[in-house]
Protein backbone atom coordinates (compact mmCIF):
# COMPACT_ATOMS: atom_id res chain seq x y z
CA UNK A 1 0.00 0.00 0.00
CA UNK A 2 1.40 3.43 -0.63
CA UNK A 3 0.54 7.09 0.81
CA UNK A 4 -2.35 7.60 -1.94
CA UNK A 5 -3.99 4.35 -1.19
CA UNK A 6 -4.15 4.69 2.23
CA UNK A 7 -5.29 8.20 2.36
CA UNK A 8 -8.27 7.29 -0.24
CA UNK A 9 -9.14 4.39 2.16
CA UNK A 10 -8.96 6.43 5.40
CA UNK A 11 -11.44 9.27 3.25
CA UNK A 12 -13.86 6.40 2.69
CA UNK A 13 -13.80 5.09 5.93
CA UNK A 14 -14.03 8.59 7.59
CA UNK A 15 -17.43 9.28 4.93
CA UNK A 16 -19.77 9.30 8.08
CA UNK A 17 -17.82 11.72 10.36
CA UNK A 18 -18.79 15.21 10.38
CA UNK A 19 -17.35 16.76 7.60
CA UNK A 20 -15.59 19.51 9.48
CA UNK A 21 -13.77 16.46 11.45
CA UNK A 22 -12.98 14.62 8.76
CA UNK A 23 -11.24 17.45 6.71
CA UNK A 24 -9.22 18.40 9.26
CA UNK A 25 -7.84 14.73 10.16
CA UNK A 26 -7.41 14.07 6.10
CA UNK A 27 -5.19 17.28 6.08
CA UNK A 28 -3.85 16.02 9.91
CA UNK A 29 -2.71 13.18 8.17
CA UNK A 30 -1.75 14.46 4.64
CA UNK A 31 0.47 17.00 6.28
CA UNK A 32 2.27 13.90 8.32
CA UNK A 33 2.65 11.84 5.25
CA UNK A 34 4.38 15.24 3.54
CA UNK A 35 6.82 15.95 6.98
CA UNK A 36 7.70 12.43 7.46
CA UNK A 37 9.09 12.70 3.97
CA UNK A 38 9.11 10.04 0.70
CA UNK A 39 11.56 7.83 2.26
CA UNK A 40 9.46 7.23 5.40
CA UNK A 41 6.39 6.55 3.61
CA UNK A 42 6.19 2.90 4.47
CA UNK A 43 7.40 3.55 8.08
CA UNK A 44 4.36 5.62 8.46
CA UNK A 45 2.29 3.34 6.93
CA UNK A 46 3.63 0.93 8.97
CA UNK A 47 3.12 2.68 12.12
CA UNK A 48 0.08 3.35 11.22
CA UNK A 49 -1.08 -0.20 11.35
CA UNK A 50 -4.11 0.06 8.85
CA UNK A 51 -6.53 3.12 7.19
CA UNK A 52 -8.76 1.13 9.41
CA UNK A 53 -7.20 1.92 12.81
CA UNK A 54 -6.31 5.11 12.04
CA UNK A 55 -10.15 5.49 11.41
CA UNK A 56 -10.92 3.58 14.14
CA UNK A 57 -9.18 5.61 16.62
CA UNK A 58 -11.00 9.15 15.37
CA UNK A 59 -14.22 7.59 15.77
CA UNK A 60 -13.29 6.43 18.80
CA UNK A 61 -12.36 9.85 19.71
CA UNK A 62 -15.27 11.22 18.45
CA UNK A 63 -17.93 9.06 20.24
CA UNK A 64 -18.48 7.27 16.98
CA UNK A 65 -19.70 3.22 17.24
CA UNK A 66 -16.77 2.14 18.89
CA UNK A 67 -15.83 -2.09 17.08
CA UNK A 68 -15.12 -4.29 19.63
CA UNK A 69 -12.76 -6.35 18.00
CA UNK A 70 -10.39 -3.79 16.87
CA UNK A 71 -10.25 -2.48 20.43
CA UNK A 72 -8.56 -5.83 21.72
CA UNK A 73 -6.33 -5.94 18.69
CA UNK A 74 -5.06 -2.54 19.63
CA UNK A 75 -5.06 -3.34 23.74
CA UNK A 76 -2.27 -6.22 22.82
CA UNK A 77 0.15 -3.81 22.04
CA UNK A 78 2.52 -3.10 24.91
CA UNK A 79 3.11 1.09 26.28
CA UNK A 80 -0.12 2.57 25.96
CA UNK A 81 -2.77 0.37 26.73
CA UNK A 82 -3.91 2.20 29.87
CA UNK A 83 -4.01 4.64 27.79
CA UNK A 84 -6.83 3.75 25.80
CA UNK A 85 -8.85 1.93 28.74
CA UNK A 86 -8.58 5.36 29.91
CA UNK A 87 -9.33 7.13 26.56
CA UNK A 88 -12.76 4.94 26.41
CA UNK A 89 -13.78 4.90 29.48
CA UNK A 90 -13.75 8.98 28.87
CA UNK A 91 -15.66 8.63 25.84
CA UNK A 92 -18.02 6.31 27.28
CA UNK A 93 -18.51 9.42 29.50
CA UNK A 94 -18.85 12.06 27.00
CA UNK A 95 -21.07 10.39 25.27
CA UNK A 96 -23.53 9.90 28.26
CA UNK A 97 -23.10 13.31 28.78
CA UNK A 98 -21.55 12.96 32.18
CA UNK A 99 -19.84 16.38 33.71
CA UNK A 100 -16.12 16.91 33.85
CA UNK A 101 -17.18 16.74 37.80
CA UNK A 102 -16.67 12.91 37.19
CA UNK A 103 -13.89 12.97 34.89
CA UNK A 104 -12.09 14.20 37.86
CA UNK A 105 -12.43 10.84 39.39
CA UNK A 106 -10.17 9.34 37.16
CA UNK A 107 -7.12 11.14 38.32
CA UNK A 108 -7.12 8.50 41.26
CA UNK A 109 -6.69 10.85 44.45
CA UNK A 110 -10.78 11.39 44.21
CA UNK A 111 -12.61 9.72 46.57
CA UNK A 112 -16.16 8.27 46.27
CA UNK A 113 -19.00 11.33 45.10
CA UNK A 114 -21.42 9.92 47.36
CA UNK A 115 -18.76 9.49 50.25
CA UNK A 116 -17.79 13.08 50.60
CA UNK A 117 -21.23 13.84 50.00
CA UNK A 118 -22.24 12.36 52.97
CA UNK A 119 -19.38 13.96 54.94
CA UNK A 120 -20.50 17.32 53.52
CA UNK A 121 -24.20 16.86 54.83
CA UNK A 122 -23.11 15.53 57.81
CA UNK A 123 -20.53 18.70 58.65
CA UNK A 124 -23.27 21.30 57.64
CA UNK A 125 -26.53 19.83 59.63
CA UNK A 126 -23.87 19.22 62.55
CA UNK A 127 -22.91 22.69 61.97
CA UNK A 128 -24.87 24.43 64.70
CA UNK A 129 -23.75 21.82 67.31
CA UNK A 130 -20.46 21.60 66.13
CA UNK A 131 -20.29 25.38 65.24
CA UNK A 132 -19.40 26.43 68.73
CA UNK A 133 -16.47 24.25 69.27
CA UNK A 134 -14.73 24.56 65.98
CA UNK A 135 -14.83 27.83 66.56
CA UNK A 136 -13.55 28.23 69.87
CA UNK A 137 -10.66 25.97 69.32
CA UNK A 138 -9.47 27.54 66.41
CA UNK A 139 -9.67 30.74 68.92
CA UNK A 140 -8.26 29.18 70.99
CA UNK A 141 -5.06 28.00 69.02
CA UNK A 142 -4.78 32.03 67.97
CA UNK A 143 -4.92 33.20 71.60
CA UNK A 144 -2.34 31.29 72.90
CA UNK A 145 -0.39 32.00 70.01
CA UNK A 146 -0.69 35.54 70.62
CA UNK A 147 -0.06 34.78 74.43
CA UNK A 148 3.05 32.79 73.44
CA UNK A 149 4.17 35.76 71.49
CA UNK A 150 3.77 38.80 74.00
CA UNK A 151 4.88 36.52 77.03
CA UNK A 152 8.06 35.96 75.25
CA UNK A 153 8.22 39.83 74.05
CA UNK A 154 7.33 41.13 77.44
CA UNK A 155 10.14 38.77 79.09
CA UNK A 156 12.95 39.81 76.63
CA UNK A 157 12.11 43.44 76.92
CA UNK A 158 11.32 43.79 80.66
CA UNK A 159 14.82 41.11 81.60
CA UNK A 160 16.84 43.82 79.13
CA UNK A 161 15.78 46.65 81.02
CA UNK A 162 16.10 45.19 84.29
CA UNK A 163 19.53 44.43 83.13
CA UNK A 164 20.40 47.68 82.07
CA UNK A 165 18.68 49.02 85.56
CA UNK A 166 21.29 46.90 88.01
CA UNK A 167 24.28 47.93 85.63
CA UNK A 168 23.06 51.63 86.63
CA UNK A 169 22.87 51.10 89.98
CA UNK A 170 25.91 49.00 90.06
CA UNK A 171 27.93 52.56 88.99
CA UNK A 172 26.20 54.63 91.62
CA UNK A 173 28.24 51.80 93.98
CA UNK A 174 25.39 50.19 95.73
CA UNK A 175 26.63 46.71 94.87
CA UNK A 176 24.98 44.47 96.41
CA UNK A 177 21.50 45.98 95.41
CA UNK A 178 23.28 46.33 91.49
CA UNK A 179 23.79 42.60 91.50
CA UNK A 180 20.60 41.63 92.98
CA UNK A 181 18.48 43.38 90.07
CA UNK A 182 20.49 42.60 87.14
CA UNK A 183 20.31 38.99 88.56
CA UNK A 184 16.99 38.94 87.66
CA UNK A 185 17.05 40.70 84.74
CA UNK A 186 19.02 37.43 83.47
CA UNK A 187 16.51 35.43 85.05
CA UNK A 188 13.97 37.07 82.79
CA UNK A 189 15.70 37.13 80.02
CA UNK A 190 16.84 33.57 80.29
CA UNK A 191 13.11 32.38 80.33
CA UNK A 192 12.29 34.97 77.54
CA UNK A 193 15.24 33.52 74.96
CA UNK A 194 13.62 30.02 74.68
CA UNK A 195 10.36 31.08 73.86
CA UNK A 196 11.42 32.51 70.75
CA UNK A 197 12.11 29.14 69.87
CA UNK A 198 8.81 28.21 70.78
CA UNK A 199 7.24 30.45 68.54
CA UNK A 200 9.28 29.75 65.86
CA UNK A 201 7.99 26.63 66.19
CA UNK A 202 4.64 27.48 66.75
CA UNK A 203 4.65 29.28 63.63
CA UNK A 204 6.90 27.50 61.31
CA UNK A 205 4.86 23.98 61.91
CA UNK A 206 2.27 23.81 63.95
CA UNK A 207 -0.34 26.89 62.70
CA UNK A 208 0.89 25.79 59.04
CA UNK A 209 -0.09 22.24 59.95
CA UNK A 210 -3.42 23.42 61.33
CA UNK A 211 -4.37 25.40 58.41
CA UNK A 212 -3.26 22.71 55.78
CA UNK A 213 -5.26 20.13 57.93
CA UNK A 214 -8.14 22.84 57.83
CA UNK A 215 -7.73 23.17 53.64
CA UNK A 216 -7.99 19.40 53.03
CA UNK A 217 -10.83 19.23 55.65
CA UNK A 218 -12.61 21.49 52.84
CA UNK A 219 -11.35 20.28 49.69
CA UNK A 220 -12.20 16.59 50.60
CA UNK A 221 -15.96 18.05 51.82
CA UNK A 222 -16.19 20.87 48.50
CA UNK A 223 -14.58 19.21 45.50
CA UNK A 224 -14.07 14.98 46.88
CA UNK A 225 -10.69 14.84 47.07
CA UNK A 226 -9.06 12.40 48.63
CA UNK A 227 -7.67 13.64 52.33
CA UNK A 228 -3.98 12.66 52.27
CA UNK A 229 -1.58 13.12 55.42
CA UNK B 1 8.29 1.22 29.35
CA UNK B 2 6.38 -0.95 31.84
CA UNK B 3 4.45 2.15 33.13
CA UNK B 4 1.51 3.39 31.57
CA UNK B 5 0.72 6.62 30.86
CA UNK B 6 -2.69 8.08 31.46
CA UNK B 7 -4.71 10.42 29.22
CA UNK B 8 -3.93 13.52 31.55
CA UNK B 9 -0.39 13.64 31.17
CA UNK B 10 -0.37 12.75 27.73
CA UNK B 11 -1.98 15.66 27.40
CA UNK B 12 0.28 17.53 29.78
CA UNK B 13 3.63 16.56 27.23
CA UNK B 14 1.90 17.43 24.26
CA UNK B 15 1.10 20.71 25.49
CA UNK B 16 4.47 21.48 27.44
CA UNK B 17 5.62 20.12 24.13
CA UNK B 18 3.90 22.80 22.14
CA UNK B 19 4.26 25.55 24.10
CA UNK B 20 8.20 24.98 23.43
CA UNK B 21 7.30 26.48 20.64
CA UNK B 22 7.12 30.38 20.52
CA UNK B 23 5.51 30.56 16.60
CA UNK B 24 3.61 26.90 16.85
CA UNK B 25 4.88 23.17 15.88
CA UNK B 26 3.55 20.90 13.15
CA UNK B 27 2.16 17.28 14.02
CA UNK B 28 5.23 15.26 12.67
CA UNK B 29 7.43 17.26 14.86
CA UNK B 30 5.16 17.13 18.03
CA UNK B 31 4.72 13.05 17.18
CA UNK B 32 8.45 12.99 16.93
CA UNK B 33 9.08 14.97 19.85
CA UNK B 34 6.69 12.85 22.31
CA UNK B 35 8.09 10.12 21.13
CA UNK B 36 11.25 11.14 22.63
CA UNK B 37 9.58 11.42 26.06
CA UNK B 38 6.94 7.98 26.06
CA UNK B 39 6.02 5.46 23.84
CA UNK B 40 3.42 6.46 21.59
CA UNK B 41 2.04 5.02 18.46
CA UNK B 42 1.63 8.08 15.87
CA UNK B 43 -2.39 7.69 15.50
CA UNK B 44 -2.55 7.77 18.77
CA UNK B 45 -1.73 11.96 19.19
CA UNK B 46 -4.01 13.13 16.38
CA UNK B 47 -6.98 12.48 18.27
CA UNK B 48 -5.31 14.30 21.11
CA UNK B 49 -4.12 17.85 19.11
CA UNK B 50 -8.27 17.47 17.74
CA UNK B 51 -9.81 17.37 21.99
CA UNK B 52 -6.71 19.95 22.87
CA UNK B 53 -7.58 22.44 19.82
CA UNK B 54 -11.75 21.60 20.32
CA UNK B 55 -11.30 22.63 24.45
CA UNK B 56 -9.21 25.83 23.64
CA UNK B 57 -6.23 24.72 24.65
CA UNK B 58 -4.18 24.51 21.10
CA UNK B 59 -5.28 26.75 18.38
CA UNK B 60 -3.91 25.98 14.73
CA UNK B 61 -2.86 28.23 11.79
CA UNK B 62 -2.39 27.23 8.51
CA UNK B 63 1.32 28.09 6.69
CA UNK B 64 3.01 28.23 3.43
CA UNK B 65 5.94 25.61 3.50
CA UNK B 66 7.64 24.09 0.77
CA UNK B 67 4.64 25.00 -1.80
CA UNK B 68 1.85 23.30 0.49
CA UNK B 69 -0.05 24.32 3.62
CA UNK B 70 1.04 23.07 6.77
CA UNK B 71 -0.92 23.31 9.98
CA UNK B 72 0.23 24.85 12.68
CA UNK B 73 -0.28 23.81 16.19
CA UNK B 74 -0.24 26.44 18.81
CA UNK B 75 -0.83 26.96 22.66
CA UNK B 76 -3.33 29.23 23.87
CA UNK B 77 -3.72 30.87 27.11
CA UNK B 78 -6.04 28.90 28.84
CA UNK B 79 -4.03 26.14 27.18
CA UNK B 80 -1.16 27.99 28.81
CA UNK B 81 -3.25 27.93 32.85
CA UNK B 82 -3.88 24.07 32.11
CA UNK B 83 0.03 23.71 31.79
CA UNK B 84 1.13 25.33 34.98
CA UNK B 85 -2.14 23.08 36.50
CA UNK B 86 -0.59 20.19 35.00
CA UNK B 87 2.90 20.58 35.78
CA UNK B 88 2.03 21.72 40.01
CA UNK B 89 -0.24 18.78 39.83
CA UNK B 90 3.10 16.54 38.42
CA UNK B 91 5.35 18.17 40.66
CA UNK B 92 3.05 16.75 43.72
CA UNK B 93 2.50 13.58 42.21
CA UNK B 94 5.81 12.60 41.15
CA UNK B 95 7.85 14.03 44.48
CA UNK B 96 5.33 11.66 46.22
CA UNK B 97 5.84 8.82 43.81
CA UNK B 98 10.35 9.23 44.32
CA UNK B 99 9.93 9.44 47.89
CA UNK B 100 8.25 6.56 48.21
CA UNK B 101 10.28 4.35 45.80
CA UNK B 102 13.03 5.70 47.03
CA UNK B 103 11.91 4.39 50.30
CA UNK B 104 12.04 7.68 52.23
CA UNK B 105 8.17 7.23 52.55
CA UNK B 106 6.90 8.94 56.43
CA UNK B 107 3.90 10.05 57.40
Amino acid sequence: MNRREFMQQLELLLMDVPVEDRIDALQYYEDYFEDAGYEKEQDVILELQSPQAVAQIIKRDLGIKPEQQMTQNRENQSGFHDYRTEYERQNSQQTTGENSNQSDQRQGTHVSQIDHKLWLILFIVTLPITGGPICGAIATIFGLTVAAFAVTFAMIVSGGATMVGGIIILCTGLIAKGILILGIGMILLAVGLPGILLCSLICRVILPAIIKGIGKLFRFLFRGEAMTV
Amino acid sequence: MVFNTGAALLDAIVLSVVSGEDTGTYGYKITQDVQQVIDISESTLYPVLRRLQKNDFLETYDQQYDGRNRRYYKITGSGMEKLNYYRDEWRDYSEKVNRCLKGEWSI
